[in-house]
């Protein structure tokens, strides 16, 4: 039987719950229930109906609740704050605001925690965000999945090169059909003169490319036809930027560059897009191959099969079988030149960037920037990886022991009927809060400090716009969900499972062993992981200072390099003049052999001396030098004199180091004919008249490698000696007697220690990279020591005013408190030492010369952990020490 | 007809205020009027009404009193303030501007 008073008394109550709606309104509202009843009753419907109806316009009011509360509210707002909004679970709501609170009460602990995870990722993704980029190199040609690069290894001597023989390239393209497109590409030395209407430019390097070359690769131009801009011969492409250098604003298309003191016209024919950062390959200026012989000899010629000198790129029709013409190019090379061989294998364009460490001349058509090894990205990866670890392990340890506070919160939970699985969720929600949070400010720490500082460490431009944004950010995302997830599962399970009763009668104390044990272990993994960064670090930094006071073999702190463009009729009274200087100690024509050195050549008719067996074959790099480089280096005879113009044929003849005379095995070199490249490029025999003890001319990574000598005096390359106490004058004399000779070209000069300082720039980088890690994470595992300590000393407070009650001292205190840990994080460093042991032994093995790793760099490193790992406990174990017992003692 | 909602709000203020001008009327009258008015044609909800009438109460607009009816029922009772006729005379006025230019547009596109 249909009761209205009851079906009016159960709406009101059910209008009631509304929170929006006042006493005032429900009055109101049930006055319009009766009289709509009493209309509807009146037209003829039962009262049953009549009520369902007027349910029925209820139903259809939207959100009446919503609509009272804006009714009343000053700012109209389409959601009051009780309501979840529309695509959020209301339950899911209520945690978020739960978790808001907990993180207000609780702000440092909570900060700390945060403040900890924020700082690891942000570190996270600096590396990532670098990752990403490195690797990202080439992948803007369209065809960079069939591109590749040919590289070159000759049997006999072991070591690959980029540099193949020029007549590869055109046997390639006859023989084999799944060669689709085949370019060689070679760089002039750098020091073309090229004059426009605007400027001189003594400084400039041209490529050269075959026309293949723009079909192949990605360059596009902004002006010009990339089908005819090389057809003719002397036409040049310029870069944006070379264009703006030579031509201002204008369009140089169809203006002239004269090259060269004997003024060829070089036509400008197209302009090429700028080639970006991420490139392997760097261009300013283009030419023709066949153009080549502007600089050079007939290395390029079609037919020559020994000398090695372009570079060589391919691109090949889809699914070819590498492997198998791999082969086929073997025995092509095999085949033109017998009594050698070879083999060629052919490097994919994605890969030239990162895994090119073992081939030699890879870096020359490179933008010179500092070199990145996939040995180094792996080593930063794994660092990240270790920072992020960390942050979470704070996380975990801090956020474990928060929620022992909060066990009469879990305890009126579990009464009001929470399931396990619903706290858990709380608090894992709670966790994935805490990780977004930490990610936004990871995110606005990265951007704004990390990545600028990124950059000018590395003195990289790192144009973000190549990075595939939005998948980082998704990666991101779910990078702090799975943070939150892995760092709030156990103190989520953990603390579901607090039995109600005890838990709302006791604050737990820190008691349980388990528990316990779990978090010293959680300390000492953060304790290692800063111990092994600090010790691999200082193995890095002293590695460095050793690379830059090694005794090189010369005097390498009173050097400098010039290159007065003075011809050779001059260049003696050149050197007489600089030489009248106190300052000035020594002149030579020669630079140091670390820059420019580009001589690789293989056996054929070429390289040769008296008493080589037919099938020797040694590699070796060559340079011009003057008779007083000897002296002006500081370097030493080992057999023999130097080259000296008192000899006419010393024109011809050559000095060599010991490692080459070892790699000849000549037992007596000294008066045995020699022949190889010399003057002009061309092969020259002569004697062999000295040999000069080995010297570093290259990296410390790398043996001594074989070298010889010409000698030339007046070559563009000079070497000047001077007083290190006088610097200043030395050049303020230089300057003055270059403009004297050239008045034209304003004196550029480069120290030699600066030009060798730079071929370490990424070992520099790595250390400096490292150091700043190595900070984070002394900081991350100090930050969670203190917070650590400081729950602990909460906890433990009661305790703390009894003994101080009892006459303990505040030294017995801090004593007998941190003497656990004490002794754990003793227990970390020892452990870390062979790990960082491990670690620094495989970096430092890519050195041929490097430190010894004496065992006190890791107690040293040990030590400053330890000490500063007491240092955050004993600061916070203080403070609780030095409290007033009386407050202790009521702290509840 | 199915109006849009946005507009029918619109239209409820000036609604409420013209039948309001005609004298002191409770919530349940003043949806009569309006459906009387509209007929079945415009669908709407009508205890959001009531809402609507605590905003132009806050507003200034009208004025409300309770008052006990004959049938022992509270009923409460809202009439036009001075600036609730003010803003039925703009209501006024803007409506007929919008209808008047509505209408030569569309006669215009004929």
């Amino acid at each position: 039987m249909f009761d209205l008073e009851q079906a009016i008394a159960a709406w009101k109550k059910s209008m009631q719950k509304k929170r929006a709606v006042q006493d005032g309104d429900l009055s109101e509202l049930e006055a319009y229930v009766r009289d709509k009843v009493e209309e509807l009753a009146g037209q003829g419907l039962s009262e049953e109906e009549a009520f369902t109806k007027v349910e029925e316009e209820f139903h259809r009011a939207d959100d009446l609740d919503g609509d009272y509360f804006n009714a009343r509210s000053s700012r109209p707002r389409k959601r009051p704050p009780w309501q979840a909004p529309r695509f959020v679970p209301a339950l899911l709501w209520n945690y978020l605001k739960i978790a808001g609170r907990m993180f207000r009460r609780q702000k440092s602990h909570s900060t700390i925690a945060v403040g900890s995870l924020a700082l690891a990722m942000a570190v996270g993704l600096v590396i990532l965000t670098w990752v990403r980029y490195e690797f990202n190199y080439d992948h803007f040609h369209g065809n960079a999945a069939s591109i590749y690069r040919v590289v070159f290894r000759l049997k006999r001597l072991g070591g690959s090169t980029v540099f193949t023989p020029s007549a590869l390239a055109s046997a390639i393209k006859e023989n084999f059909p799944e060669v689709q497109a085949v370019s060689r590409i070679t760089k002039s030395s750098p020091g073309i003169r090229l004059e426009s209407p605007n400027i001189i430019d003594y400084k400039s390097s041209i490529v050269f490319v075959e026309p293949a070359f723009l079909t192949i690769f990605d360059f596009p131009l902004v002006k010009g036809d990339p089908r005819t801009a090389l057809d003719m011969p002397k036409s040049i492409v310029l870069t944006e930027s070379a264009a703006k250098r030579f031509f201002g604003a204008e369009n140089p298309v169809g203006k002239i560059l004269l090259a060269e003191d004997s003024r060829i016209p070089l036509a400008v024919r197209g302009v090429l897009k700028d080639i970006p950062e991420t490139s392997h390959l760097d261009i300013d200026l283009m030419m023709s191959i066949s153009d080549y012989s502007l600089s050079g000899p007939e290395i390029l010629k079609p037919d020559n099969w020994t000398g090695v000198e372009p570079a060589l790129y391919v691109q090949l029709t889809a699914g070819t079988d590498i492997v198998a013409l791999e082969g086929k190019l073997s025995r092509l090379f095999n085949e033109h030149v017998p009594g050698e061989e070879a083999q060629l294998s052919l490097q994919r364009l994605t890969d030239i960037h990162l895994r090119s460490a073992g081939i030699s001349g890879s870096a020359y058509l490179a933008r010179p920037r500092i070199p990145v090894s996939l040995g180094q990205i792996r080593m930063f990866l794994l660092v990240a990886f270790i920072v992020l670890v960390m942050g979470m392990v704070n996380y975990v340890n801090l956020a474990t022991a928060r929620s022992l506070k909060r066990t009469r919160e879990i305890g009126v939970r579990k009464v009001v009927g929470a399931r396990k699985s619903d706290i858990v969720r709380q608090f894992l929600g709670e966790s994935i809060l805490c990780s977004f949070i930490a990610l936004c400010a990871a995110a606005i720490l990265a951007a704004g400090f990390g990545l600028p500082l990124l950059r000018r460490l590395s003195g990289l431009a790192f144009d973000l716009s190549s990075l595939p944004l939005p998948r980082l950010f998704l990666e991101s995302a779910g990078l702090a969900l799975f943070v939150g997830l892995a760092a709030g599962l156990y103190p989520a399970v953990f603390v579901s499972k607090f039995a109600p009763q005890k838990a709302l009668k006791e604050a737990c104390s820190s008691g349980r062993p388990a528990l316990l044990r779990f978090r010293r272990a959680l300390v000492a993994v953060q304790i290692v992981c800063s111990a092994v960064l600090i010790s691999v670090i200082s193995v890095l930094v002293l590695q460095i200072r050793f690379i830059d006071r090694k005794d090189l073999g010369f005097k390498r702190d009173s050097l400098l390099t010039i290159e007065p463009p003075i011809d050779r009729n001059r260049f003696a009274a050149f050197k007489t003049e600089l030489l009248a200087h106190p300052a000035i100690r020594g002149v030579t024509t020669g630079f140091q052999p670390l820059i420019g050195s580009r001589g690789h050549y293989i056996h054929g008719q070429d390289l040769w001396w008296e008493g080589k067996s037919p099938n020797a074959l040694v590699l070796m790099d060559f340079h011009f030098v003057g008779e007083d480089y000897l002296k002006t280096y500081g370097l030493e005879l080992v057999a023999g004199r130097f080259f000296s113009k008192n000899f006419p044929s010393d024109n011809t003849n050559f000095v060599l180091n010991e490692s080459a005379v070892k790699a000849m095995g000549l037992a007596d070199p000294v008066g045995k004919r020699f022949r190889a490249l010399g003057l002009g490029r061309r092969l020259t025999e002569g004697q062999i008249i000295g040999v000069v003890k080995d010297f570093h001319a290259a990296t410390l990574k790398a043996r001594i490698r074989p070298m010889y000598f010409v000698y030339t005096e007046g070559f563009r390359a000079v070497t000047v000696q001077f007083d290190p106490k006088n610097v200043a004058a030395a050049i303020a004399h230089i300057e003055g007697v270059v403009k004297k000779f050239a008045p034209e070209r304003p004196l550029e000069y480069e120290f030699l220690d600066d030009s060798l300082r730079s071929i370490y720039r990424d070992e520099r980088l790595t250390a400096r990279i490292l150091s700043v890690f190595g900070f984070a994470s002394i900081l991350i595992s100090c930050l969670g020591l203190f917070g650590l300590m400081s729950l602990l000393a909460e906890q433990r407070t009661k305790e703390i005013g009894v003994r101080k009650v009892l006459g303990a001292s505040i030294v017995r205190i801090v004593g007998f408190m941190s003497a656990d840990f004490a002794a754990l994080v003793a227990l970390a460093v020892t452990a870390a030492i062979p790990v960082g042991y491990f670690l620094s032994a495989r970096w430092i093995g890519e050195f041929a010369y490097r430190i010894r790793l004496s065992w006190w760099i890791f107690a040293g490193s040990g030590l400053l952990v330890i000490l500063l790992a007491m240092a955050a406990m004993g600061l916070r174990i203080l403070k609780a020490a030095r409290a007033n017992p009386v407050e202790s003692l009521r702290y509840e | 007809m199915i109006i849009n909602k946005p507009l029918i709000a619109a239209a409820t203020k000036p609604f409420v205020l013209a039948i309001l001008r005609q004298g002191e009327n409770y919530g349940y009258q003043i949806i009569q009027k309006v459906r009387n008015i509209s007929g079945e044609e415009i669908s709407w909800s009508e205890p959001m009404l009531y809402p609507f009438l605590q905003r132009m109460e806050k507003d200034g607009l009208i004025a409300s009193r309770w008052k006990i009816a004959d049938n022992k029922r509270l009923r409460r009772y809202y009439r036009l303030t001075d600036l609730g006729l003010a803003e039925l005379e703009n209501e006024r006025l803007h409506w007929f501007k919008i209808h008047s230019l509505f209408r030569t547009v569309l006669e215009e596109s004929r």
